[in-house]
């Protein structure tokens, strides 16, 4: 113990002394005698030295040691994924900055970009041919936006309030999921192992692609859209005049109207299909209470409405809003004296 | 120390980082060895999802973000750079994508207070104290340390992270610099302002109940008040 040092010594630099602290934690039994002789002959700093003590001792802070299984479960989780992951090659070095470069990868490999606008109730898995093990369920709640990556290395990024569902292992030739609400899937392109989504009726299935599916139980379409690539789509028909399945590619969307029983081909607003992946909100000609379900989702709230409240049945709602806050679309949504809301954290109330 | 900052110890800060020059683990990273990227894996992750829980309470959010984390790292490996501490290398890519990641949820935290948003980037570091108050005999310093613990809490979010990095995870000023993406100075500063502030906590002239009781003892037994005070700290440190 250098004993000079100490002699000017404040509370703080006790504390930040790591002599000190090992001695305090009784790190350091053989520098009992040295330390406490020094107290008694420096009265100022044992002052200093009592605070410090305090403070170090305040300073506990708790943290939690991972089980070995926790540890091990998660190694293999990370394993599965690098094994469908390409490391970069050196031809490519010039342009590794960051991860711009590997979304552009991981959309070269797998080209389809897909959105899916889904109809009715929640759906299980169709029973076939399943592995022993307990499927996973992910979900991400009202408010909160999820990336996820799968069994075989396929990255998914769940919106508000969906869940998605998937062996813990895939079968060898097939890989099979099952989602509720909305995602955008990068597929690890696999040659033999069909990538197949269940979303109710509506089956989506590709080999290796990038895409977004979209399945909210309120909806009465089922829409699927595609920025890149080739995805095969087919529903569940009663009527046999109708056609069942469509293949899509690039800036191609597919809708399946649950009413009409009809699947159809159109070409779609990137910003209204996958906007949501960048943080914008995209209403197009929403009516109330289809906007106040979609606000609820985005944020994470519970809107209760007035029974007083009557909406006009005509009124429609659009707009796309990038990042903004909740007060930001009431208040456009009200005007100029539609009704009035109150904010009281994940509460709000209009009337 | 009053608001004083004190540069660091150069020998000392050396001593330190130089446990991880040229980790032999990460560079048989960097030549593909899987076995070093699982050691690598094994050895953080407690850290790592430790850290990660200071951010977000959702485990399941963190403990995908490190999966990310290290996925990215193995895409890259021919490329990463020699670093110097690889617990903050990976402490620091772990924060930013965990405040990446934040940042795109959609908030609404901060619409409760008018929408005046605060520090966005930032939105709440969390630690838990503990204190084993039942080994700790002397009341007053049991009530001291419940007082300090309540101020630590009260602290911003950075100050408490920085305390965290250095109390917790035991990292040199530098280290910490590198994962907070702050200077060495920030860092010091940090640290200075929380122990000064858990300084004026312990300072007599506020409401320390103790302390007042201890002047009406010294009173009644008109000893005068300083002479308790060092009495009672000594016979505390030696228990």
């Amino acid at each position: 113990m250098e004993e000079q040092k100490y002699k000017h010594f404040k509370c703080n630099d006790f504390v930040l002394d790591d002599d000190f602290r090992a001695w305090l934690d009784g790190q350091a039994p053989e520098k009992n005698h040295l330390w406490e002789s020094w107290l008694l002959a420096n009265p100022a700093g044992r002052i200093e030295a009592e605070k410090a003590k305090t403070v170090i001792y305040a300073l506990q802070i708790k943290g939690k040691k991972p089980e070995t299984e926790d540890v091990d479960q998660q190694w293999k989780r990370l394993e599965t994924a690098m094994a469908t992951v390409k490391p970069l090659t050196s031809e490519s070095k010039e342009i590794t900055y960051g991860r711009i470069f590997t979304v552009l990868k991981w959309m070269a490999a797998a080209s389809i970009v897909l959105a899916v606008i889904f109809a009715t109730d929640r759906y299980l898995l169709s029973g076939r041919h399943h592995t022993a093990l307990a499927p996973v369920e992910q979900r991400s709640d009202n408010g909160q936006q999820r990336d996820i990556i799968l069994p075989d290395g396929t990255r998914v990024k769940l919106n508000a309030g969906s869940v998605v569902s998937y062996p813990a292992q895939f079968a060898d030739n097939l890989r099979e999921i099952t989602l509720t609400g909305e995602a955008f899937f990068q597929v690890v392109a696999m040659k033999n192992a069909p990538f197949i989504i269940h979303t109710g009726k509506v089956t989506t299935k590709v080999l290796g692609t990038s895409f977004n599916v979209r399945a909210y139980p309120e909806t009465d379409d089922v829409q699927v859209a595609v920025v890149e690539g080739t995805v095969k789509v087919s529903a569940e028909i009663s009527s046999l005049k109708q056609k069942n399945s469509v293949c899509l590619t690039k800036s191609e969307m597919a809708t399946f109207e649950k009413k009409r029983q009809a699947l159809t081909i159109s070409p779609y607003d990137e910003a209204e299909q996958i906007g949501w992946k960048d943080g914008v909100l995209y209403l197009e000609k929403s009516d109330f209470a289809s906007t106040i379900i979609k606000l609820e989702r985005w944020y994470g709230v519970k809107i209760n409405i007035n029974k007083d409240l009557k909406p006009d049945p005509t009124w429609r709602f659009s707009g796309s809003f990038h990042n903004k806050p909740l007060g930001y679309i009431l208040n456009v949504m009200r005007y100029p004296n539609r009704f009035s809301y109150s904010i009281h954290a994940d509460i709000v109330n209009i009337q | 120390m009053g608001n004083e900052v004190i540069l660091p110890d150069e020998h000392s800060e050396n001593l330190k980082t130089g446990v991880f020059k040229g980790d032999p683990l990460w560079d048989s990273l960097k030549e593909g060895s899987n076995s070093a990227f699982e050691k690598i894996f094994r050895l953080y992750y407690p850290a790592l999802l430790n850290y990660g829980l200071r951010f977000h309470k959702d485990e399941e959010e963190i403990k995908d973000c490190i999966q990310i984390l290290f996925l990215n790292i193995w895409e890259r490996k021919q490329f990463l750079a020699a670093s110097e501490s690889v617990k903050s290398y990976l402490l620091a890519s772990l924060r930013r994508l965990i405040l990446k990641r934040k940042k795109q949820e959609p908030s609404f935290v901060e619409l409760d207070s008018d929408g005046s948003d605060t520090d966005k980037e930032y939105s709440g570091f969390n630690i838990e104290l503990s204190v084993e108050v039942k080994i700790i005999q002397d009341q007053t310093l049991r009530e001291n340390i419940s007082i300090l613990q309540n101020a630590i809490q009260n602290l911003p979010d950075r100050q408490k992270e920085a305390l965290y990095l250095k109390f917790y995870n035991e990292q040199s000023f530098g280290d910490i610099a590198v994962v907070m993406s702050i200077s060495t100075r920030a860092v010091y500063k940090l640290i200075y302002k929380a122990l000064d502030a858990l300084n004026r906590e312990l300072a007599p002239q506020t409401k320390n109940v103790p302390f007042v009781i201890s002047i009406f003892l010294s009173l009644l037994f008109s000893t005068p008040p300083e002479l308790t005070a060092k009495a009672g700290p000594l016979a505390s440190l030696l228990e």
